[in-house]
């Protein structure tokens, strides 16, 4: 399938009416690098790279996470673990039955867990104290910053804008093996939860075997990211919660 | 999100909410609302159910159940309130989607105070059989109080829901409340 009739090309025939001649893959590419809006000049792959914070895939760094994450996700099946199917938990009455307008919208902005770290040192807390002495994400705080973990090991980070960019939205058809909400504590990431109306709630049960496993393999996959590949932004105490 | 204006009654507490705008994001960090409420020694709650039942300014029932959401998971609210936050999830969850349960459940189950309204919110579930996805939505605030170990699942209600595990046509699904409802008949 080119890339501008997947998910990830929904500026697809934008970006062919721009310049009929171009190549419609790499007008849908440029337009979804740069958040859909052009302005100037298109970006070069490093800009787009550099302004995310993503490796270029074949960077020997970037090479050797791909190798631990194998690893994890390969323990994390073997338990049991899977990717998480989506299932929207709105119900849209013009859709197909299972659709979701969610994975048609892209985010405003996104960046991997290095992009997102570097503004870090902007970004309120997001943590709240529970009276049962558990610490959370505060669905008071917004924006509600999304993470989810994708099939090559990525861990994207976006806004929860207009409450209306979730998950899928981030996913843009990727399969997704976890999500949930960050958690900022004096510029750290204190903990990440599972909270994501698409990808657990639906299909994850509190307390079970399955989330045990996915609790943590999540708290894994963020542990040896950031020590794998140097970014530098989870908090001592760095936990992974439910909810 | 589009942000309107209100009657009088909700006027002070519209006027808060547009004034958290976080422009770039088009959400509103009810957080500052509610600390400012607070530091005007204002009763955030009533404030917030007040404003949900306005319906001159409806587009801003979401944001009355994010607040009154927050103020629960801070443990500020009763019983009665936990209640009230029950029905507010139940007018918006229509609108909204099934997700407003979870975020609710989820709010709720973090207060001793407010965990046991979690209980009547699983009968009822398993009684009404409503909403659509009624079955799951009980075992997930079951599955919420025993993470959270804030309320006991009373001896009787752990059965029911054993019984009620069996129902479960998808097995993925099956299984796991099968373990839930195991957990919670351990768990006493």
């Amino acid at each position: 399938m080119p890339f501008y009739r997947s998910q990830l090309g929904r500026f697809g025939d934008l970006g062919a009416t721009l310049t009929p001649p171009a190549e419609p893959d790499l007008m849908a590419a440029h337009l979804y690098a740069a958040n859909g809006s052009l302005v100037g000049g298109r970006p070069s792959l490093q800009q787009v790279l550099s302004s995310k914070g993503l490796w270029d895939p074949s960077d020997p760094v970037w090479q050797q996470w791909r190798t631990v994450f194998g690893n994890l996700r390969n323990n994390y099946m073997a338990a049991g673990g899977h990717a998480l199917p989506a299932r929207c938990p709105m119900q849209w009455s013009s859709f197909p039955t299972g659709g979701c307008g969610h994975e048609l919208t892209p985010p405003l902005s996104h960046w991997n867990l290095r992009g997102f770290s570097q503004s870090l040192p902007s970004r309120p807390d997001t943590v709240v104290s529970r009276p049962n002495g558990t610490l959370g994400v505060d669905e008071a705080s917004k924006p509600m910053w999304l993470y989810i973990v994708t099939s090559y090991g990525e861990i994207l980070v976006t806004a929860e804008d207009y409450e209306w960019i979730k998950h899928p939205c981030l996913a843009g058809g990727y399969e997704v093996w976890s999500a949930g909400q960050l958690g900022i504590e004096r510029h750290e990431i204190r903990l990440v939860d599972l909270r994501s109306g698409h990808y657990i709630a639906p299909n994850i049960g509190a307390t079970t075997a399955l989330a045990r496993r996915l609790l943590s393999f999540t708290r894994e996959v963020f542990e040896q990211y950031t020590r794998t590949l140097g970014v530098n932004c989870l908090h001592a105490q760095f936990d992974c919660i439910w909810a | 999100m589009i942000f309107g204006g209100g009657d009088m009654a909700s006027d002070y507490l519209v006027a808060l909410l547009k004034n958290q705008v976080v422009a770039p994001h088009g959400v509103v960090n009810v957080r500052a609302v509610l600390d400012e409420l607070t530091r005007q020694h204002r009763d955030p709650t009533a404030e917030l159910v007040a404003l949900f039942h306005d319906p001159q300014v409806h587009e801003w029932r979401y944001y009355a159940l994010v607040g009154l959401r927050a103020l629960a998971a801070q443990g500020r609210l009763t019983a009665q309130d936990a209640r009230a936050l029950l029905a507010m999830t139940d007018a918006m969850a229509p609108y909204a989607g099934v997700d407003e349960y979870y975020k609710s459940i989820s709010a709720l189950a973090v207060s001793p105070q407010t965990a046991p309204v979690l209980l009547d919110f699983i009968w009822e579930r398993l009684a009404r059989k409503t909403p659509e996805d009624w079955r799951w939505l009980a075992f997930a605030a079951v599955g919420a109080l025993l993470d959270q170990g804030t309320a006991k699942i009373p001896q009787d209600l752990a059965k029911a829901l054993r019984d009620e595990a069996s129902n479960e046509l998808d097995r993925h699904r099956r299984v796991q409340l099968e373990e839930t409802a195991d957990a919670a008949l351990k768990a006493n």
